[in-house]
């Protein structure tokens, strides 16, 4: 009896300790309340539709303007009090000025040598390099106007620049010598991808041009629809696109050595140019944003509902900002979890909120992490915040968890250890046991899945076997929820990125506003009922196959069909 | 499978659920008839045992097919006999069925704690009023293969053959979850549990559990 008041002493003495600590670390975050702003420069009736850039102590921002009457396009370089250095205007360049600058360090190469320098592309076809300190411009090259001129980003490659024309490509020296001129096809926003000294550009009609090193050109059609962002390079020799196309869009992995296209995900309509975060690609639309693990094959993670159709920003390496393109405007602000899950983390409102398409930047100077802002209203402010940022409370909650169950473990291994060599060997086996099943207990999701995924033939799941010609086409290869009831029938498709069945349902039903009633077994989660019906219960099938498992422990496919059959 | 039957198999009706309560009451009534019982102490402690047990039943429910009973069964049944053990199984999965939800399963998961309170009164768990810790182990494993197969039972009649090969093959890491946990108890619990009903248990008591071992063993 004793013992046994020892040891649960020990244990409650041991929860008492870790309970407060985990429940302190979830009220501790608050990004919004803690930034401060430092100033706010209103550029008045022009446009920011890309990022400020930071080199060294100076701010670097271009605006944009349809019309003189608004403002003259502007590149202005500022310090950190807001002061502005020098501005540039280029007057000529009244279409929309959405080509990010680029900075560049001093060097040489085999075709010469370059001073420090910014890379401005402007709307006129105009592309110029400016001196950091003044402004001034050290040399400049004229490119294809055909109604605009640059839109997308230029591109470095070694010595060279590579910059995105109206309707093709020219590569120039560091030193503004140019090198080759080629003509593909009509751009938009477009931005070439260099590897392996060849080059790779999206168009306005779905191709994607490839000029090798001896300029010679071909193409790869990847769609009907848009390219409008630089190609990212996965795994050295693939490429991925995101396809615009009229109302939806797609993502796409080409092998640049086989010429092999595959489609990774259909996604949301209006996409924001992806950003590759480590594994990760980042993706947005009007609809979503999208998490892809690119480790092996690119495929969908999850997605998180927000409208974003800019320029998606890593900011301090971890937070992923996306700028809201709606009235209310505002930025997101996401982070993925130690379990590879996409998530937002807070929202950046500011009353002057607006529609926006530019992305943040973020420096850490003086011991403060100061982050810049602009949006399409032109307003471009310094925010700044002593505050260390952490993972939201949930995330937080889920790290000590993993945290107390680590500890435990290690308790008792420890203990293990230490009574096996007090040659103690029944209490050694108690510990030791205990550890095992906690161990189990902790990863008994994982070994149901695996389990089930060991027993079951996957080979005779195929979603083909039970797709319905009457199902959209933009459904194909997403995962689709259908709901059997004994009354009716409620289809919904289109989704991407969920684990299993539950968390798939779970998505389905919030968005058909259907009730879901489910319930906890120590066989895992039961639905009681579906819409408030329960009937005689529900059975679940994937791809036409019976679920034997708890829907919680069901993994499924980038492009299941899940069916709920009510009995 | 696991959606359409629940975890064991379909709910019952009203009427067939009450013959069921009422035939398994009368079992462990009838379990219970022995001279020894009518003792204040014995019929307080078997109760408390009871209750303790299904209170423990049900704020494990939680946790992945973690089961005290299967454990207290082999223990009960070593210790005061099969009867007893029997009587035990039915009472405790009744309370603890009337929480966690009755049905059809209910039988089943009856036959399957009496099976291994039968058991346990046959296997020399006790030797020299002491615990046989190795024992108790082996059979904890055992016992909880053989409790969920019985248990799996319950859903025959509404699956066919393949699909119930299926859901025993599926239901594999959950039997070892259940021997896990009914190692780790008895390494936590056993002797303590065994020592409290000890404490209250007569030399009469010792006698009728070895001739209730002994009747139910032939």
């Amino acid at each position: 009896m004793n013992k046994m008041r020892i040891i649960a002493t020990f244990f409650a003495v041991l929860l008492f300790l870790l309970a407060p600590i985990s429940a302190a670390e979830s009220n501790d975050n608050n990004w919004t309340s803690d930034l401060t702003q430092q100033w706010n420069i209103d550029f008045e009736a022009v446009y920011v539709s890309t990022k400020p850039i930071i080199v060294d102590q100076s701010i670097y921002v271009r605006t944009s303007s349809s019309t003189i009457d608004n403002g003259v396009p502007t590149i202005y370089s500022l310090d950190f009090s807001g002061n502005q250095q020098w501005g540039v205007t280029n007057p000529n360049s009244t279409k929309q000025d959405m080509s990010p600058i680029l900075s560049v360090s001093a060097g040489n190469g085999e075709c010469g040598n370059w001073p420090d320098m910014l890379l401005i592309g402007w709307s006129d076809g105009l592309f110029q390099a400016l001196n950091p300190t003044n402004g001034n411009v050290i040399w400049q090259h004229s490119t294809e106007f055909l109604n605009w001129g640059i839109t997308g980003k230029a591109t470095l490659d070694g010595d060279s620049i590579i910059i995105p024309t109206r309707t093709g490509i020219d590569k120039l020296c560091l030193d503004g010598v140019l090198e080759f001129s080629q003509k593909l096809g009509l751009g938009w926003r477009n931005s070439p991808t260099a590897l392996n000294g060849e080059y790779w550009i999206g168009d306005e009609s779905g191709t994607l041009w490839h000029v090798s090193a001896n300029q010679s050109v071909n193409s790869h059609s990847i769609g009907e629809g848009k390219i409008r962002h630089q190609p990212l390079i996965i795994d050295d020799d693939n490429l991925l696109i995101h396809l615009q196309l009229p109302s939806e869009s797609e993502l796409k992995l080409l092998d640049t050595t086989t010429g092999e296209l595959t489609t990774v995900t259909k996604l949301g309509p209006s996409p924001a140019m992806p950003e590759t975060m480590g594994q990760y690609v980042i993706t947005a639309d009007a609809s979503y944003v999208t998490l892809i693990d690119c480790l092996e094959n690119c495929q969908a993670i999850n997605q998180v509902p927000f409208t974003s159709n800019g320029e998606i920003s890593i900011i301090f390496d971890e937070y992923i900002v996306l700028p809201h393109n709606s009235q209310e405007g505002g930025y997101g602000v996401f982070a993925i979890s130690d379990e590879g899950e996409l998530y937002q983390l807070d929202t950046l409102n500011f009353e002057d909120d607006w529609y926006g398409t530019a992305g943040l930047s973020g420096i850490e100077r003086n011991g403060q992490k100061q982050i810049l802002v602009v949006n399409d209203n032109a307003n471009l402010k310094l925010l700044s915040t002593d505050y260390v940022l952490t993972l939201d409370s949930s995330n937080a909650d889920s790290n000590w968890t993993t945290i107390i169950a680590m500890l435990l473990a290690l308790i008792l291994i420890s203990t293990t250890s230490i009574q096996l060599l007090r040659e103690r060997f029944q209490s050694a086996f108690k510990f030791f046991i205990l550890f095992i099943t906690i161990l189990v207990y902790f990863s008994l999701g994982d070994i149901i899945s695996a389990w089930a995924d060991i027993v079951e033939d996957s080979d005779n799941s195929d979603p083909d076997d039970v797709w319905s010609e009457s199902w959209p086409d933009k459904w194909l290869g997403t995962q689709v929820v259908i709901f059997e009831f004994n009354d009716g029938l409620t289809e919904t498709g289109g989704y991407v990125g969920h684990e299993d069945v539950l968390e798939l349902t779970k998505q389905a039903t919030s968005e058909q506003g259907i009730d879901l009633e489910i319930s906890d077994t120590s066989f895992g989660k039961y639905v009681v009922s579906i819409d408030g019906k329960s009937g005689d219960g529900w059975e679940y099938y994937v791809n036409g196959q019976a679920g034997t498992i708890s829907a919680d422990y069901q993994s499924i496919d980038s492009n299941a069909v899940v069916v709920w059959k009510q009995l | 499978m696991f959606q359409s039957y629940g975890v064991h198999g379909p709910v019952l009706g009203p009427v067939a659920g009450l013959v069921i309560d009422i035939v398994l009451l009368g079992l462990a009534f009838w379990m219970l008839a022995s001279p020894d019982m009518k003792k204040v102490s014995n019929i307080l402690t078997f109760v408390t045992l009871i209750f303790g047990i299904s209170l423990a039943r049900i704020l494990m429910s939680p946790l992945p097919n973690i089961q005290p009973v299967t454990v207290a069964c082999l223990i009960i049944g070593a210790q005061l006999g099969a009867r007893r053990g029997v009587a035990f199984a039915v009472l405790v999965t009744m309370i603890s069925n009337f929480i966690l939800g009755d049905g059809i399963w209910t039988v089943y998961q009856v036959i399957g704690w009496s099976t291994v309170a039968i058991i346990g009164a046959q296997s020399k768990l006790i030797i020299d009023s002491k615990l046989q810790l190795g024992r108790l182990y082996v059979l904890g494993i055992v016992s909880a293969f053989l409790f969920d197969l019985i248990a799996s039972l319950s859903v025959i009649g509404t699956v066919n053959a393949g699909e119930f090969i299926g859901y025993l093959i599926n239901g594999i890491p959950y039997d070892v979850v259940h021997a896990l946990g009914n190692v780790t108890m008895a390494a936590w619990f056993g002797i303590w549990f065994s020592n409290v009903i000890t404490q209250y248990q007569s030399m009469e008591e010792i006698e009728q559990t070895v001739v209730d071992g002994y009747v139910i063993g032939s």
